[in-house]
């Protein structure tokens, strides 16, 4: 193995040997850690060594949980879809039509705006006295302002989207990248027009990048807990929140834990269901073109 | 066609950006419409306010902190990625790629279990050490496909040509990469920055911007906020211009050179 | 959670000399966690004598409500003493445990609690230092009003734990532009409101409301059957409302923006803000009554400079500074000798001639317990809430 092993991977194990560190130390070991505290019992804010089901059984059979989880999931799945749609055609735009970063730059830089202030903004937007209504009542097409555009999962989907656009952006773009120009040339010197390309060659090879995208907005909107209590009405519950609870306000840590990884298994499986999904339809298949 | 939607996507994203300039201007603590004028007594309030300009400048320091951290390792990680192969390569792609798969809660959640078991005070230092790990996937993920597509047979030849691994790493590699990687930092720099999730559970005593704000915005909403919001986003532009500006110049002098290089060999 | 330990005279004379040699010998443990060498100290000398101060000097460090930080009508006395105070802002009561608890709690001088979470934080958690009161001499039995001097909330068994420090009314705040002033909860149910409505998520003032609204005033002493009762009543209320504001600050921007006409229960500083911000507000108390709430500055276990804690506290219990922070946050003082220093306007927030009179059957509520099998417990109240909340 040792010697097999090339001089160009013998540095490629020295670079990436402080990443791996970090992420043993800060992120494979609390996990762990997390992961046992699961099983875990608990009074008034301590953790009790123990080995108990009963945090699982308890999230596992509690109607409510269910319900925010299925409310976090709609919230999420929608911002993927919606976020992977909408940024699809821009990042293409910067990989093939122009070579100039500051697009991209421009874009993550609209990130730096405080989450929390950009989120408050939505309420300028779509409020009722907001900034959608008063140029609606302005230009006589409304007498009362609309209230249902606030104040519901739609609302919440629509910040998210907007927050989460940026960095879905940037993971289609860093899968777009991984195209080689020359692919797309022989396929369209093989005469395929560019929606045949696109769906024959390019979704395919990206769909790892599509599917990581996606699920990276899924996961990050489904957690979020700030948009919906902002903006999401009086179903504001989200799964953040209720994990969030367990730790800071109830302080049933092994509780909140187990919540957490049975949202990571939700997570996981809807993660194994999107690439089978792509598979069937043929954009997915299971052979590597680099 | 395609054109008009990038510019109709970025209005979006920049639309609501713009009411937020536009209300850090108002002249009352009002957050609707009609406007009633403009002043600039926001930035007054801003500046005032021991807190905000306190946390601004805690933010500042986790947020360059944790993207010089996180460039070192991150540039390392993805200089590694172009050059590991097999299950090597996919394990440390898995590895460091894992926690943006995860939400910033859980990551808060763990922390807090691992800084609590360990007896490690919070302070800005665990924040810091957090948002190195928010940052590094994405440092990573932004720079490694650049990274891996920039080719590894020229390093190769340059040290063909006797130059040491470290020289033609320096004089080779980095110019290539050194666009992205600034990219891929500003990107950690704005993720840091905003943070709130993970730094609520990762924070000891001392807060940071996002941490202030959110606790602002408990007792009332005031412009200074968006004031706030405000200059932080005219630091990273300016930030974004100089080096983009840095850049250009630096290009235009090479080409300068290799010209008059050039126009030398042909005489 | 271990006390900090008392530091012997020589330990305090080596840190002062900033001689960590000696430091070293005598105090290894310190020493792992300061640092390793001597050449070290000039770095370390300002963190290490925090820990070793017995007398009122130093940096404290406080935790409290954005507003609530008594940092500008302290800062003459922090001057004549060389005290550093910083201060962080909380954003919900639940900041301050989870700052405190576990094995490495952030260090912490001062902070305050809601005092529905007295035993909570003192008995159960126990992450408060009982008060030295021959240190806090503001703070006596004739310059305090009777509802606020050693009352079940912050005095049991002979131990002052807290000092309460601010009050005002958790009670009905709408939009007189919009509506006619409610006289009963029941008349944010009418039809022409719904939509209109707006739920504070801050328990401690919306459980005993809802408990009020369906019949039970027992609060926080509740049973299951009870505990059932008063959230399937609370729907009603939950499905009239138009959103469960997150915060104090989320209530007055729906109610200045006009997304919201009134909010259920709300504490009456907000009232002002959203005067503030150019909105129209009032507070009424309605038929079924209001509720009180009172914050106390305590000194959690975590402090490190717990004489300058102690001064800080007196000090901020002082009639000037008492009356400012009434004057600037709209809340109610404790303190008879304040209200002699009060401008007209803000004596008049509160009825002060006859507050003894008037607090001695408002009871500050506490939170239900953490265990209990005759009563509904705490996690149960959580879950329910939860559950108003998702919907159910």
């Amino acid at each position: 193995m040792a010697q097999s092993m090339t001089s160009r991977e013998r540095t490629g194990l020295m670079l990436a040997a402080p990443a791996f560190l970090y992420m043993i130390c800060f992120f494979v070991a609390p996990t762990i850690l997390l992961f046992v505290f699961s099983f875990y019992r608990s009074k008034a804010f301590v953790p009790i060594p123990d080995f108990i089901l009963d945090n699982y059984w308890r999230a596992l059979t509690s109607a409510g949980f269910w319900r925010v989880v299925g409310l976090s999931l709609e919230i999420g799945l929608a911002t993927a879809l919606l976020s992977v749609l909408a940024s699809f055609p821009v990042a293409w735009y910067i990989v093939y039509r122009t070579r100039n970063n500051s697009l991209l730059y421009l874009i993550i830089a609209s990130w730096i705006t405080s989450y929390l202030v950009r989120i408050y903004a939505w309420r300028m937007i779509l409020g009722s006295n907001g900034f959608v209504n008063s140029t609606l009542e302005q230009l006589g097409l409304i007498a009362q302002p609309l209230e249902f555009i606030l104040y519901n999962p739609v609302a919440v989907v629509i910040a998210l989207v907007h927050i989460y656009l940026p960095l879905t952006l940037l993971m289609l773009l860093s899968a777009l990248r991984d195209v080689r120009t020359d692919y797309l040339e022989a396929a369209r010197d093989l005469g395929a027009s560019s929606l045949a390309t696109l769906v024959k060659v390019t979704i395919p090879m990206i769909h790892r990048g599509l599917v990581s995208a996606f699920m990276f907005t899924l996961v990050l909107a489904s957690g979020d807990y700030v948009a919906p209590q902002v903006l999401g009405g009086t179903s504001s519950m989200t799964v953040g929140l209720l994990i969030s609870n367990q730790f800071r306000q109830t302080g049933n840590w092994p509780f909140g834990a187990a919540m957490a990884f049975i949202c990571f298994a939700v997570f996981t499986l809807i993660y194994l269901a999107v690439v089978l999904l792509l598979r069937a339809l043929g954009l997915a298949p299971n052979r590597r073109y680099h | 066609m395609l054109r008009a939607y990038v510019w109709l996507y970025v209005a979006v994203l920049f639309g609501p950006l713009f009411l937020i300039v536009l209300f850090s201007f108002h002249s009352t603590p009002a957050q609707y419409f009609p406007m009633q004028g403009l002043s600039i007594i926001w930035y007054e309030k801003f500046f005032e306010n021991h807190v905000l300009v306190e946390s601004m400048r805690r933010s500042i320091i986790v947020a360059v902190s944790s993207t010089i951290i996180t460039t070192v390792i991150g540039s390392m990680a993805a200089l590694a990625l172009a050059r590991l192969q097999g299950w090597a390569k996919s394990a440390f792609g898995t590895i460091t790629f894992a926690p943006v798969a995860l939400p910033g809660l859980f990551i808060g959640i763990s922390l807090l279990t691992l800084f609590s078991q360990l007896g490690i005070n919070r302070s800005l230092v665990t924040v810091a050490l957090a948002h190195v790990l928010i940052s590094l996937p994405f440092f990573i993920e932004a720079s490694r496909s650049r990274l891996e597509y920039f080719d590894l047979s020229l390093e190769e030849a340059a040290r063909d040509l006797g130059a040491s691994a470290w020289d033609s790493f320096r004089l080779v590699t980095l110019p290539i990469i050194a666009p992205t990687l600034i990219g891929a930092a500003i990107l950690s720099f704005a993720i840091s920055f905003d943070e709130v999730i993970v730094t609520i559970f990762a924070s000891g005593s001392e807060t940071t911007l996002p941490i202030a704000v959110w606790s602002m915005m408990r007792q009332a909403m005031t412009p200074a906020i968006n004031a706030a919001s405000v200059l932080a986003l005219s630091c990273v532009m300016l930030l974004i211009v100089s080096f983009a500006l840095a850049g250009w110049l630096h290009r235009r002098r090479k080409l300068d050179r290799r010209k008059a290089f050039n126009d030398g060999a042909g005489a | 959670m271990t006390n900090r330990r008392t530091w012997t005279h020589e330990e305090i004379k080596a840190a002062a000399d900033g001689d960590f040699a000696s430091l070293a010998r005598l105090n290894r443990r310190h020493l792992l966690q300061g640092g390793a060498a001597a050449a070290a100290g000039a770095v370390l000398a300002p963190f290490i004598p925090g820990a070793a101060r017995a007398d009122v000097t130093g940096e404290i460090i406080t935790l409290t409500w954005e507003g609530f930080d008594m940092i500008v009508p302290t800062k003459d006395w922090a001057t004549k003493n060389g005290v550093k105070v910083t201060n962080s802002s909380m954003a919900t009561q639940d900041d301050v445990q989870s700052k405190l608890i576990g094995g490495s709690p952030v260090r912490l001088d001062v902070t305050s609690y809601n005092q529905a979470y007295n035993k909570f934080y003192a008995e159960e958690l126990k992450i408060l230092n009982k008060l030295d009161m021959s240190k806090i001499p503001n703070y006596s039995k004739d310059g305090i009003f009777d509802a606020f001097y050693q009352k079940e909330r912050w005095f049991w068994d002979g131990n002052q734990w807290a000092i309460p420090f601010c009050w005002g009314l958790v009670t009905t705040i709408f939009d007189p532009s919009k509506m006619p002033k409610p006289t009963s909860y029941t008349d944010l149910l009418k039809p022409e409101y719904k939509g209109k409505i707006v739920i504070s998520d801050d328990n401690t003032g919306t459980w005993p409301t809802f408990s009020v609204l369906a019949g039970v005033d027992t609060y926080p002493n509740v049973s299951k059957d009870e505990l059932k009762k008063i959230f399937e009543n609370a729907k009603l209320y939950r499905d009239q409302a138009k959103t469960f504001a997150a915060s104090n600050g989320d209530i007055v921007s729906l109610i200045t923006s006009g997304d919201a006409w009134a909010c259920l229960t709300c504490g009456t500083d907000s009232v002002a803000n959203v005067k503030r911000q150019g909105g129209q507000c009032d507070y009424v108390i309605p038929k079924e009554g209001a509720f009180l709430w009172c914050d106390a500055l305590c000194i959690p276990t975590s402090s490190q400079n717990v004489e300058t804690a102690h001064a800080f506290i007196n000090e901020a219990m002082g009639a000037e500074p008492q009356a400012f922070l009434s004057k600037h946050t709209i809340c109610g003082t404790p303190s008879r000798k304040a209200v002699e220093k009060m401008d007209a306007e803000t004596k008049a927030l509160y009825s002060y001639a006859t507050l003894d009179e008037d607090l001695k059957n408002t009871p500050l509520k506490g939170i239900p317990p953490r265990e209990s099998t005759e009563f509904a417990t705490y996690d149960e109240w959580v879950q329910a809430y939860e559950g108003l909340k998702s919907g159910i």
